[in-house]
Formats: structure tokens, sequence, C-alpha cells
């Protein structure tokens, strides 16, 4: 007997083969099955055709009697499998197809999808592509069929997919003094703990390259200036041994220069580093330093020291590269307490360093640790237990945890397990086609449906980051980055999830409140956005009680999603009303023509509700009034905002002049040469780079309409 | 007297963040003025009582740092009654300093009721040979900021 082939080619019949192919299913489907009950369906469809007058059947044809003999048999899972693998074939052809097409995409366009990846490097280009690939797999092998209902119809957006595969922690705020302290290991490497303030920032260099392509989020460096406050001191008693030696007249004049220059070459080496070098995961890792707290107690010379360290973060940052443009990485954040800025001369004067840098480089960003402690968790936790909860990346923020042996509040070396966003525009959207006018009754009942997925997904992320190795890390797990992170590289990670967050995010309440209410959030004065958040805010309380991991309420920081979830409304609901994107989680519509002072107060209740991760902003028409800058941030920080403020930093390739919220030509010689830095979300993109851009079409469009953000 | 505008939270016009007024006319006329429109004494809409509250209440904000008068020329003569009694409510309120920009020259105004209330005058006309951009809180770079009071240093 023969068989006719897709291709049209005659082959002998084997039963060998469909033996295997049944065998495989069989395994698929995890249904037990023996040598005889697979033989007796090979025979039978064998002796079905050779005895009818279809004596050369096509493949097809066999693969569908061998799925209606399993059926008959009663091996229905067997044939389910059977089925799917048949789909699965074609399913994966086409996908690899898509890849390649991606591939090309990637390798001869570009790609625009995240402004901190420069998708003209082969590294980049390389990490794209495998992206692509881990991000199929995990679709085609992770995903449930629920995740992928609500992903697929836009109610969810899974961030970071090309992630989700590696069993990968998301950011963290690394205990960096741990790490160092005592010396630590790195990729087999025995270092030593830093003798000098230089060699601390090298080695910090050293593990945040490493350390970044280990995660997929942000990596902040909380309070550098404390960290590096033993090195300084290594440093200025080395050089008060040499005045000594060679007899240096004012010798502390000298050993502060000494100091200086060292911080200057290391802290400028450190931003070149984080700004040239990809991390291994072929993207700029997001990174972050805070500084600027400090125990006005403190003996002078402390202080002295601190506010230099944080002098020359600054001075770096504002001198620039060797043609002068500004760096972008690592995100500054100053931290605030009003306190200590009024009662220390030292503080007063990085006060006044911070507003000035700002109104240069946008950076730093401004983290208020006592302002309005009754809505402020970071204010809340400062006050009270003396700690300070460090924003990850551009702008996560873990809640309280104590230690349950210690009782100590813990808020360094903690992570986040990763992020799934809501667009409630879509749940509203469906809930419209499935109710018609009564929608707004059913809308958060409907809600709960999508959300529960997320919670699962979530959940899913928890069970498997504790079962990683600890080897998967070793900076992190093994070498005190994290909290109790001294673990031995085979074991697994398992309890140490107890301290990290998962967040839920959202995106377009100010969409959402003008299909609802049929005016914006800012008409609205926020009552609907906050009705949302509160119950959202329950939901994830109720999450952690129900299985006792972290879940937290987090403003998502939408760069390309802005613009996906924009077109899939419209392209669902036939609507365009919203245009190419939606509005960035509580955020009044940046079109809105209103004060940053305004724009505080309505934005305040929401800001703190999602303490999760949040960020507050407000664009700045005049960048050289210093005092309208300080007025902004002064007043944000008593409402206990973290926030930044944002210009368009224009700079000219060709005469190297610098302005502010001009057009992307240099006024000065005409050239179109330029480079333009502006805030994107909580964090700064290059939105022009020598002249072309990096960032989506719907976020670009944003940031052209831009009037109050 | 009218104005033609007033901005409650604004950015440009002096330090910090201001109550920027612009009163409506001015007799001087200089070539290449930035805001021509404002030269009609009946351009824009008539200055109230209201209209001096809204001025008060913005200024009451801790986060505002004071009043600037420009225009048009606050030193039109016809203008400083109007002016001279909402500088006067002004200075009852604590810390709020007040900048004034004109055409004239100091010399010329310096006898005035209204420059009296005045912490910083920026003065002189516009010129177009001088302009330049890069002047701060100025046209062209014949005019003068001087600083009248001791508030200066504040903003």
């Amino acid at each position: 007997m023969q068989v006719v082939k897709k291709d049209g080619t005659v082959e002998a019949w084997n039963s060998d083969k469909v033996y295997r192919a049944i065998f495989k299913a069989m395994k698929r489907s995890n249904t037990p099955m023996n040598d005889k009950q697979i033989n007796s369906v090979v025979n039978t469809l064998y002796t079905t055709y050779v005895n009818s007058d279809n004596n050369s059947p096509a493949v097809l044809d066999i693969h569908r009697d061998i799925i209606a003999l399993l059926r008959v048999m009663h091996f229905s899972k067997v044939a389910d499998a059977y089925e799917g693998y048949r789909f699965f074939k074609t399913d994966i052809a086409k996908e690899f197809d898509r890849q390649k097409d991606e591939a090309d995409r990637i390798l001869y366009l570009g790609d625009r999808e995240n402004a901190n990846f420069d998708s003209s490097l082969i590294s980049t280009k390389a990490s794209l592509i495998r992206g692509n690939f881990t991000a199929s797999l995990y679709e085609k092998y992770f995903l449930t069929a629920e995740e992928r209902k609500f992903r697929d119809n836009g109610e969810l957006y899974i961030h970071d997919m090309r992630d989700m595969l590696m069993g990968s922690f998301n950011c963290c705020n690394v205990d960096m003094a741990t790490v160092l302290k005592g010396g630590f290991e790195l990729c087999n490497r025995a270092y030593s703990e830093p003798k000098s303030a230089l060699s601390a920032l090298q080695v910090i260099g050293d593990v945040m390259l490493s350390a970044t392509g280990q995660q997929y989020g942000g990596f902040s460096v909380g309070e550098i200036d404390k960290v590096m406050l033993p090195y300084c001191k290594k440093t200025l008693e080395k050089y008060r041994k040499e005045a000594k030696q060679y007899n240096i007249e004012d010798s502390e004049t000298y050993v502060y220069k000494k100091l200086s220059d060292e911080l200057n070459q290391g802290f400028q080496s450190l931003e070149y580093k984080l700004n040239t070098v990809t991390s291994a995961r072929g993207d700029f890792a997001f990174t972050t330093l805070s500084y600027g707290q400090w125990n006005i107690t403190l003996p002078d010379e402390d202080k002295r020291i601190l506010a230099l360290i944080c002098k020359t973060i600054m001075d770096v940052r504002l001198k620039g590269d060797a043609k002068g443009v500004t760096a972008i990485f690592p995100k500054l954040i100053y931290l605030y307490d009003e306190n200590q800025i009024e009662k220390d001369p030292y503080s007063k004067k990085t006060f006044d360093l911070a507003i000035y840098c700002s109104s240069k480089c946008m950076y730093p960003d401004y983290l208020s640790l006592s302002g309005n402690p009754e809505k402020n968790k970071v204010a809340k936790e400062f006050l009270k237990y003396g700690k300070i909860i460090n924003s990850m990346g551009c702008r996560s923020f873990v809640s309280h945890w104590e230690d349950p042996t210690t009782h100590e509040a813990i808020t360094k070396g903690r992570c986040n397990v990763g992020v799934i966003t809501w667009n409630p525009l879509l749940t509203a959207h469906y809930c419209k086609t499935k109710y018609g006018d009564s929608w707004r009754d059913y809308f958060f009942k409907e809600a709960k449906h999508p959300l529960e997925i997320a919670h699962q997904f979530l959940r899913k992320r928890y069970e498997t980051i504790r079962n990683q190795k600890c080897s998967t890390n070793p900076i992190m797990f093994t070498q005190g980055g994290l909290y109790h992170g001294t673990k031995s590289p085979d074991d697994v990670v398992g309890n140490l999830v107890s301290y990290m967050s998962a967040s839920l995010g959202y995106i377009g309440l100010n969409e959402l409140t003008v299909l609802w209410k049929n005016k914006t959030i800012r008409e609205d004065n926020s009552e609907l956005a906050i009705s949302i958040l509160k119950f959202l805010k329950e939901l994830v309380v109720k999450w952690k009680e129900e299985d006792g991991y972290g879940y937290s309420l987090y403003a998502t920081p939408a760069e390309s999603l802005c613009s996906t979830a924009a077109k899939k409304y419209a392209q669902v609901s036939g609507d365009n009303q919203f245009g190419s994107y939606l509005t960035n989680s509580f955020h009044m519509h940046v079109k809105e023509d209103i004060t940053p002072f305004e724009k505080q107060t309505y934005e305040l209740e929401s800001f703190h509700i999602s303490d999760g991760g949040h960020i507050g902003y407000a664009r700045i028409d005049n960048p050289d009034n210093l005092e309208a800058i300080k007025a902004v941030i002064t007043s944000a920080m008593s409402q206990g905002y973290y926030y930044g403020i944002n210009f368009d930093k224009c700079h000219c390739n060709e005469c190297h002049h610098d302005w502010s919220n001009g057009k992307n030509v240099c006024p000065h010689c005409g050239s179109t040469n330029v480079t333009t830095i502006d805030r994107i979300c909580g964090y700064l993109g290059y939105s022009y780079l020598n002249g072309s851009t990096r960032i989506n079409d719907g976020k670009l469009c944003e940031i052209k309409e831009r009037k109050s953000m | 007297m009218n104005y033609v505008g007033l901005s409650l939270c604004d950015m440009a016009n002096g330090p910090g963040c201001r109550v920027s007024l612009f009163v409506s006319g001015c007799t001087l006329h200089c070539d290449g003025c930035f805001n021509r429109k404002s030269w009609n004494f009946n351009a824009g809409m008539p200055f109230t009582k209201e209209t001096q509250n809204k001025i008060l209440t913005a200024l009451s904000n801790p986060y505002i740092s004071g009043l600037s008068l420009l225009g048009g020329d606050p030193f039109e003569p016809e203008h400083e009654s109007t002016l001279v009694e909402l500088c006067k409510a002004v200075k009852d309120l604590q810390n709020k300093t007040i900048w004034m920009w004109t055409g004239r020259l100091y010399e010329q105004v310096k006898d005035t009721e209204l420059v009296k209330y005045a912490d910083v005058l920026i003065d002189g006309p516009f010129m177009k040979c001088y302009h330049s951009k890069d002047l701060k809180y100025r046209g062209s770079s014949n005019q003068r900021i001087l600083y009248l009071s001791k508030r200066r240093q504040n903003g």
C-alpha cells in the first residue's frame, strides 16, 4: 500500500511511522497506552485502508482517521494531543516564518519598542532577536488558555514577555554595602573589599554591569553616598599618611582635593560605563543612584564627605560627555527631608545644587522622605523606622516588611518579580458589547475575571522564582545583594520570595472616565479613578491574604503600551476618539492646560493609593527659573510625592548649542542634527538622537502634545 | 483700566512662580514691541474688583513668589490709581515681591506713587538694535534691572 504525501509524492506505507506519531502524542498527553493498544490502532488503520477503495490514502486523511480511531477507542486525551500537534506543526512553521521576518526587521530596519535599546548595535540586535524567540516560546508553552485569552483581547498586558522564560526577577534595590563589605565573589573571581573611593566605584561598576544581566528590570543602588562613606575615609587616611610622610603643607586641603579627584574620576567612569557598555542582556541596564539623606547629628567630617559625594555625582552629570551631551543613566534621585535641609548647611547646599542640576539635566528626581506621612508610605517608613524605601528602577516601591525573627524593618536588598497591566478601557468596551447601556453596573463584576487571571499569573512568577537555583544570580542570592542573599549556589531561592513584590498595573483611567462619564479625569476631579484604584487596592490586599505573597498596586509607566493599548481599543471598538495613545496610569491628559501645582492637587490621592509604583511630574516652561523649579519641587515634597520635572532638553551636534523646549532645529545654526532628551515616563530617554528617534509613534505623538507634562 | 493678560502661575517673567498682569495701553510704541496689541487702552477686559481678588487669592499660595506688572506700560498715568491700590493690597501679604516693567526710564518715573511699591524695576524702551534672546528678564540690552528694595535677594 502507498501513501500520498503533502507535496504529492508517493511513499510506501510504514507502520513504524504511524506507531511513533501515536507514541509521541501519548507521551505529550500523559495518558498511558501500552504497545498492544497502539499497535491495535495501527493495525486497524492498515486493515481499513487495504480493504477499502482508497488504498493510497493521503497523509492528511491518515491523521484525521488516527484521531477518529483514538476517540472511538476512548483515548480522547491522546486524540487531543495528536490533533493539537497537527496544528502545532503548522503553527510552528508559521511562527518560525514570523521570527524570520522579525529578525529581518531588527537587522535591517531597527526597533523602537524601548527607548533604552539602541537597536543599531549587534549586541542589541542579538538581544532583540533572542527576545522575540523566548517571548514566543513562553507564549506557546507556558501561558494558560485564560492568560492568552485576556492577553489577546487586550484587557491584560504581560510586561517583559521576552524575559518570563528565564525565571529571573524584575527590578531591585541592591544592598551594595553588604556586597562590598569583607569582599565578595563575582564569576568565581574573589574581590577583596575596596581600599579607596576610586576602587570602590570601579568595583560597584563591575557589580552593576554583571548583576543587571541576571535580571530584566531596573537596578537601583540606594543611598550611594552612605555606601561610599567608609571608602572615602580610607582614601583620606591614605593621603593623610602621605601628607605626613612628605611634609605637605595644608594637608587637609590636599587630602580633600585628592578625595574629590578620586570621586570625580570614579563617578565619571561609572557614568560612562553605564551609558556605553550594554548589559549581558543587550540593552543599557536601567540603573539608579539615590543620595542626599543623612543624620544631621553625624560628625562634621562625615557630613562634609557625604556632601562631597553628592556634589560630585551632580557635577559629573552637569558636565556631560566630552561634547557636553547629558547622560541619561544612571537615574539620579535626591532623597528629600525638609527638616534636614532646614538645619544642616551641607544639606541645604546639596539641595540647591540638586535644583540647579535638575534645571539643566532634568535629573535628579526627588523622593519625599518626610512629607505627608498620613498618606505617604515612604515617609511612614522613614519617620517610624528610619529606613528609606528607595525606588527600584524608575518607580517601583516595596511595601513595609519586617524580618520575622528580628522584627527589623527591611527596605534594602529587596526586589520585584514582575508586572501585569490591566486596561480597564477594554474591559469597559467588552462590558458595553455584552450589556448595552447598563454596562456600568456590570463593570466591576466583569473586571474580576481578567484581574483574577492577573493574580494567577503573578503568583506563578513567585512559584517560578522560588524554585530557581541561587547560582542563576550569584551577586544577589549568594553574595548578599538581596536580604539574606548569602545562600549557597546550589540552594533554591526558596523563602527569600517572602519579601519580594509583584505589581498589578493599570493604564488609561482618563480615557475610561471619558467613556464612563463623558468628561475628562480632571473634570471629574479623579472621582471615578479613585473608586477604581480603591477597588484594585482592596483586591491586591486580598490576594496577599490568600496566598501570603506580596502584591502591590502600580501606576504602570506605559512606553510602548500607551500606543499598543490605544490601537487595540480602536481596533476592537471602532472608536477612534482617543487617538494614538492612552494616558498613563492616573495622570491628567498631557494636553490639559494646568499649572504644575494644580496637577499636583488633582493627582495626589491617586498617587498615594498606587503606592507599589508611582511618580508625579510636571512640565517646566522656563527651566532657567530656578526659583520656580524649587517652588514646584518643594510643593511636591510637602505633599509626599516622588517627583520629577520635564522639559525638552536639546543639544545641537553641529555647533554644540544647548536650548530647551524648542523645535528639533538648532536656533543657532539651523542644523537638524539634534539630540533631544525628554521624560519618557518616570525616566528620561533620547526622543531624538543625532536627528532620528528611538521612540514609538504613539509616545512621540504624546511628547509633541504635552502641555502640563 | 483694562488688561490684556493675566497668568496666575507664570514662570517666564521674574524669578519663581508669579502672578503676571499685562495692563492695556502704552503710548511709547517701541519699534519691534513684543506685545503690540496691548498698545490700545481699550484692548482686553476691564480690571475689576473681582480681578483684583483673583490676583490676591493666587498670591496667597505659598508657592507664588510675587506679582509681575507688565503691559502695555504700567506707568501710563491713567493706570496709577488702580495699580497703586492693587500693590498696597499685595504689600499687606507677607513676603511677596513686586516686579514692574516699563518702557520709560527710572529717572522719569522715580517720583510716581507706583514706583514706591516696586521691589525690582526693569526700565527703558525696547530697542531692536540691542535685542538679544540671551538676556534675562529683558528684551534689549539697553534696558536695566534695578533692584529698588532690600528684599530683592529673595526674588
